[in-house]
């Protein structure tokens, strides 16, 4: 078994993995795409070239299928006629159109019902000669006489035309002096170029003045590679093959391109470059409107990225404002810190008592406290919580109770909520939550800003504690602790000292008197003044530039995590579309891949579409595909 | 039917399509510029019905195919540049008679090119505006005296450019001159472009060039019955050239008649019967502009149901886009500051000195009373209440627009599609906040309006007065309802409003007894009045309130939707002008009188139409 297998099979059996391998990705990367049109646009023009883009091995075997395509009268079938060798499609000047169906020529093994046309529509003429043993002729009716204004007869050739082509891998494109330059032809070789090879031949070389130089500047103009143009004569070809003479160097070269060159050297290589080149085609064709759309989305990004600053900004405006106002509540939270922090001591049973005392003010300020803001600067985590439940309550019933609290208002959310909708439209989003009956988005709805809300203050609690504690660790630790107790010792330690003095020297050994109580009194005073001097030096110490860090931390607030809520459908529908774009990215990576392996085949002197060509090609033929419709264009069997 | 009143009604006709045509192609009417009834009308019919007679003839054909070989033989020099490549001719040339130009205006004869004079036979292959066409006077004087020659560009090539300009010249011609070959006589680019020529009564001459001579006979006589069949057409002549290089370069063609009676193309030219032939393609023009299916019928057709169309786009957004605002409370003080401020000087010296009193005393209890609000705090917060109302409001136009948007045709969804965007949006809101903010609560026209009322109401109840110095109506607060529409539309929500015409198409109206009338202590105040003092007090505040929502109008009017409502409503008015009106009577008439003439066989020898003099050659 395994010896039927040579390297180059392998070589092509891998090839041919990979090629299914990227239409798999390829066809997963349009199902998955997420609702958006240009990519249900992808989507449909990638299921409408399907039968084109797979590639079965019997594909890569079969003949070589080359037509003619040209205006009528350009030699189409004298060419086709001298090839052969003989006269079997009818070719002159009597009428026109000569050609009313398609003429196939090939070797009597080939069976050409896969181009699709119905009995009557071709003639078949099989014919045992070298020529067709790896090579399918089509001569195809010309796209030049028929007038679709003159109804379904002067439609029928252009349909047998148009289902014919695609199953072509190398066009023959004759041209003449009168003609190279005829509109309709160019549009109908322009609309064929995808995915195939093209040869150029200009014909009546013995009676025409030679044009391709200007040829060359219109095909180029057109968008298409041309790195060769024949020129030659086949009426002279075809008489002097009839009377058995020599035919000229330009005719026998393009016979020998064709007949040993593509047919059976390069056969499989020219399958794979047009399947390439189809997908290279594709890709780009899908890529255009996408990049061009994706403006919108961009838009709609900064547009979101605005507003989230512009309503960070208010909410920071209204904080600070906040912190400004209710100084007292944060220092004595500072001190309450200091206390727990600091245990035993007699400065610290002191502040302790006084904390004790502020708690008491500050439980009848909790009472009165109106805001969340003013309960969350006086009270923990847990209390902002209860609040913020209790806010939120409040907001699903009376919609707007609290928003001065935040500092946004009605009318900034309408506004957002509006342009938001706007910028939505442009980018040809359509969220899934959106409800055109309430008029609502499902972004920056009350809800979500309660919810945003609650959010900032648990942020802000959190954020706030920790620089209390902080700072309490760092300003108040256990060397400031003992030097401010040394400190608030001394006075007691001299006065006991002086008392002790009174008592059991001087009273009791020189009798003088004892101290009054008066002194006492003085003591008591004088004690409590130091205390309260060094405590006031220590919240002085403790306190210095707190305020300053708790506007920091307000200015800390970042618009990113806050405010994401609040755009969470927009924000991940176009995270979803750049994420599948940056899937088209792989693919087109993919396909360069492949295409390094498969090399291409520049070598032989084909045209074809130019690679990357410009949108303006990309879009005409586009246009083109869209105009024309699948019709006969795809009508496969 | 006399010439004159002929010319008179193709030139009213030109006249008030032109017009129509400059009023409805700004609004998104596709242009009839490039249609065959247009050029018939404007290249044919009017400057050739009107002025004097004189014959034109075109060369026309596909790409390359010798048709500028062909005319440098006809005019019997080089004037036009032979070049072996295809699509070369991009200007076409003329060749008048001697003293054409003075005859004739020649840019009424070719309205729509720029006139370029001929210098040399490389000015057609040249750079140019794309509409550019040379002309020559023939100075030797043996072109026929009203025998005009042109050479066209191709109809088939890569340029589309290109058959414009050939059609508008073939539309102006009467006779055409057929430049086939073997490869194209039966091209569809080809055969299209002579149909129309043959539909229009034109007269063709058919040459056949590039011919194998004499092998190619048969084939000749083939060729024109499928040209024939496929176009319609029944040339006069029939001419084949023999393929013969050298004697196209030194410009000596051998013709080769085909048809009877004809021998060179020159002279052949000159033995036409031009009166025949004029009077001929005139009513061809004629029917070729006034036909059912592609001519002006379905121009004015169009013209209607657009108007049809905007009408209803109108209806919609009328119905649809209105809302009625709840406005916020006014301060007190400022309207009824304003008042004190009129009658200040109006007191005698004993009521103010009990107002004075009364004043201080009401002031030093207010400030014992708790709740008392510092009018700078109210005043700030009406502005915050009514940015935040006016807001909600342009949002609701907004969300109500895009209603409409989902559920109208296309024509006007492409009208509101750039309005909805989001840009647009934010630039709207800007607006509307920049506006609000410099806009001062009390503003100059508001004074004026109060004491114009006041003096008014002075005037017509002078003993009521008295109760409104007395300051009775210290305390009133009236909200009224605010609505806002298009087209009228507000007036559909209120009916006894105040109307407030400020705009054409978005319209305030205000309504205070719908309102919410009076506020706080302000609905007994207001109780007590008597009915005409009511209204005083009513039309004081409706008109501030007016003067804030006009600002929202005019945000609407300015930065959303003005310009489009302005647009949908002079298309719906498009079908109702006078010039509507004039084109359909007078395409009517014309219409008729070509149906009796084409009926009765004598039309043709008695022609409608002015007489063309008998052709007279110099030569």
């Amino acid at each position: 078994m395994a010896d039927r297998f040579n390297a180059p099979d392998w070589e092509r059996e891998h090839l041919l993995a990979g090629f299914d391998r990227f239409h798999t990705r390829l066809v997963d990367w349009a199902r998955t795409a997420p609702s958006w049109p240009p990519f249900a646009a992808a989507e449909r023009l990638i299921t409408r070239l399907e039968p084109r883009l797979r590639v079965p091995e019997i594909d890569l075997d079969r003949a070589l299928v080359i037509g003619f395509l040209g205006g009528s009268g350009t030699g189409k079938s004298t060419l086709f006629n001298a090839l052969l060798g003989r006269s079997i499609s009818r070719a002159g000047k009597e009428y026109r159109p000569m050609t009313r169906r398609a003429i196939v020529a090939c070797h009597p093994d080939v069976d050409p019902c896969f181009l699709g046309l119905d009995a009557d529509a071709m003639e078949v003429h099989p014919l045992n000669i070298p020529l067709l043993q790896q090579m399918i002729l089509v001569d195809c009716p010309d796209p030049d006489t028929q007038d679709p204004d003159d109804g379904s007869g002067g439609q029928r050739h252009l349909d047998i035309l148009r289902t014919v082509l695609p199953h072509c891998d190398v066009i023959v494109h004759t041209v003449t002096s009168q003609k190279y330059k005829s509109h309709v032809v160019g549009q109908e070789l322009l609309k064929n170029a995808p995915g195939r090879q093209i040869l150029y031949v200009q014909t009546h070389s013995a009676i025409d003045a030679d044009n391709r130089a200007d040829l060359r500047t219109y095909l180029d103009a057109l968008g298409l590679r041309v790195p060769e143009v024949f020129r030659f004569d086949a009426v002279e070809a075809l008489a002097h093959q009839e009377h058995g003479e020599p035919v000229d160097g330009d005719f026998s070269r393009f016979r020998d391109l064709l007949e040993h060159e593509l047919a059976s050297r390069a056969r499989h290589r020219i399958r794979r470059a047009n399947l390439l080149g189809l997908y290279e085609w594709l890709l780009a064709t899908i890529k255009t409107p996408i990049t061009g759309r994706l403006e919108g989305v961009t838009r709609l990004e900064q547009a979101m990225e605005q507003d989230r600053s512009a309503l960070l900004a208010k909410v920071r405006t209204r904080m600070t404002e906040r912190i400004d106002t209710n100084r007292r509540l944060w220092r004595s939270r500072a001190l309450r810190q200091l206390t727990q922090t600091w245990g035993a001591g007699p400065l610290a049973g002191l502040l302790g008592l006084w904390s004790a005392g502020g708690s008491l003010i500050r439980s009848l300020i909790l009472l009165r406290a109106r805001t969340p803001t003013q309960a969350l600067l006086a009270g923990g985590l847990a209390l902002s919580q209860l609040v913020g439940e209790k806010w939120r309550e409040r907001q699903a019933t009376t919609a707007w109770a609290a928003e001065t609290d935040l500092g946004l208002t009605a009318a900034d959310l309408a506004r957002a909520r509006s342009v938001l909708r706007g910028h939505l439209a442009d980018a040809e989003i359509e969220l899934a939550t959106a409800t055109p009956a309430s008029g609502s988005s499902g972004d920056l709805s009350s809800e979500q800003l309660a919810a945003v809300a609650l959010q900032v203050y648990q942020k802000l609690e959190s954020d706030i504690a920790e620089v209390i504690e902080r700072r309490v660790a760092r300003r108040a630790g256990r060397l400031v602790h003992i030097v401010f107790e040394l400190a608030f010792c001394i006075l007691p330690a001299y006065l006991v000292f002086h008392m002790g003095r009174n008592f059991f020297y001087e009273h009791l050994w020189l009798n003088s008197p004892l101290l009054g109580l008066d002194f006492f009194f003085q003591a008591a005073f004088w004690c409590l003044l130091w205390g309260v001097v060094i405590g006031a030096l220590l919240l002085n110490w403790l306190n210095g530039g707190l305020e300053r860090q708790l506007k920091e931390v307000v200015v800390r607030l970042s618009p990113e995590h806050l405010f994401d809520a609040l755009y969470a459908d927009s924000a991940a529908a176009c995270q979803a579309i750049r994420h599948h774009i940056d899937g088209l990215a792989t693919l087109e990576r993919d396909l360069k891949q492949l295409e390094d392996q498969v090399g291409g085949v520049l070598d032989l002197g084909l045209g074809a579409l130019r690679v990357g060509s410009d949108d303006a090609t990309l879009r005409q033929i586009g246009q083109l595909e869209t105009e024309l419709g699948p019709g006969p264009h795809l009508a496969s069997s | 039917m006399e010439y004159s009143t002929w010319s008179r009604r193709i030139a009213d006709l030109a006249g008030a399509v032109s017009r129509l045509e400059v009023e409805a192609t700004p609004l998104g009417v596709p242009s009839p510029g490039s249609t065959a009834w247009h050029a018939n009308l404007f290249q044919k019919l009017l400057p050739q019905v009107t002025g004097g007679p004189y014959l034109i003839v075109a060369v026309a054909g596909g790409t390359n195919i010798g048709k500028s070989t062909m005319f440098n033989h006809l005019v019997g020099f080089p004037a036009s540049r032979v070049h072996p490549d295809a699509t070369q001719t991009r200007h076409p040339v003329c060749l008048l008679p001697r003293t054409f130009s003075q005859r004739h205006e020649l840019a009424r004869v070719f309205p729509g090119f720029e006139l370029g004079s001929w210098t040399s036979e490389d000015d057609a292959v040249a750079e140019g505006p794309s509409n550019r066409l040379i002309y020559r006077e023939d100075a030797s004087g043996v072109q026929p005296s009203n025998l005009v020659l042109l050479d066209t560009p191709d109809v088939d090539g890569a340029i589309p450019v290109n058959w414009d300009r050939a059609r508008l010249i073939s539309h102006a011609a009467d006779v055409l001159i057929a430049v086939l070959t073997q490869q194209k006589f039966n091209d569809a680019a080809v055969r299209r472009f002579f149909r129309e020529a043959a539909e229009a009564d034109k007269t063709i001459l058919v040459v056949f060039n590039m011919v194998e001579w004499p092998e190619d006979r048969e084939h000749c006589l083939r060729w024109l019955d499928t040209f024939c069949k496929g176009t319609g057409a029944t040339p006069a002549h029939v001419y084949a050239v023999p393929r013969d290089r050298t004697a196209a370069r030194e410009n000596r063609l051998t013709f080769h008649s085909l048809s009877q009676g004809a021998t060179e193309p020159r002279g052949d030219l000159a033995e036409l019967r031009f009166t025949e032939i004029k009077v001929r393609s005139l009513r061809g023009a004629l029917r070729q502009m006034l036909e059912a299916r592609a001519g002006l019928p379905v121009y004015l057709e169009e013209l209607r149901a657009r108007a049809e169309e905007n009408r209803e786009a109108r209806k919609i957004i009328h119905d649809t886009v209105q809302l009625k605002l709840e406005a916020p409370a006014l301060p007190g003080h400022i309207v009824t500051g304003e008042i004190w401020r009129w009658l200040e000087p109006r007191r005698t010296r004993f009521d103010r000195t009990v107002h004075k009193f009364y004043g201080k005393l009401g002031g030093a209890v207010m400030k014992l009373l708790p709740g008392r609000r510092d009018p700078a705090r109210e005043e700030a917060d009406y502005v915050k209440a009514e940015q935040a109302l006016l807001t909600r409001a342009l949002e609701e136009i907004y969300s109500k627009l895009e209603l409409v948007e989902r559920a109208a045709k296309p024509v006007l969804r492409k009208e509101l599609e750039p309005v909805l965007s989001g840009v647009e949006r934010h630039r709207a809101f800007n607006e509307l906040h920049t506006r609000l903010a410099a806009t001062p609560l009390l503003t100059d026209d508001y004074r004026r309006a109060i004491s114009g009322e006041l003096e008014r109401f002075e005037t017509e109840h002078p003993k009521m007065m008295r109760a409104i110095e007395w300051g009775l109506i210290a305390t009133a607060v009236i909200r009224p309802a605010i609505s806002i529409g298009m087209f009228g539309g507000a007036e559909l929500i209120t009916h006894t409003a105040l109307h407030v015409g400020s705009h054409s198409v978005v319209q305030v109206a205000i309504d205070a007894a719908a309102g919410a009338a009076g506020a706080a202590g302000g609905e007994g105040a207001i109780a007590g009045l008597a009915a005409p003092a009511r209204k005083l007090i009513a039309d004081l505040f409706a008109k501030f309130y007016k003067e804030r929502a006009s600002l929202l109008a005019r945000v609407i009017h300015d930065c959303v939707l003005g310009r489009h409502l302005e647009r949908i409503d002079r298309l719906a008015a498009l079908a109702e002008s006078d010039d509507y009106r004039t084109a359909v009577r007078i395409a009517g008439d014309l219409s008729r009188e070509l149906a009796v003439l084409e009926e009765s066989p004598s039309g043709l020898a008695d022609p409608p139409l002015a007489p063309v003099p008998a052709a007279t050659t110099t030569r």
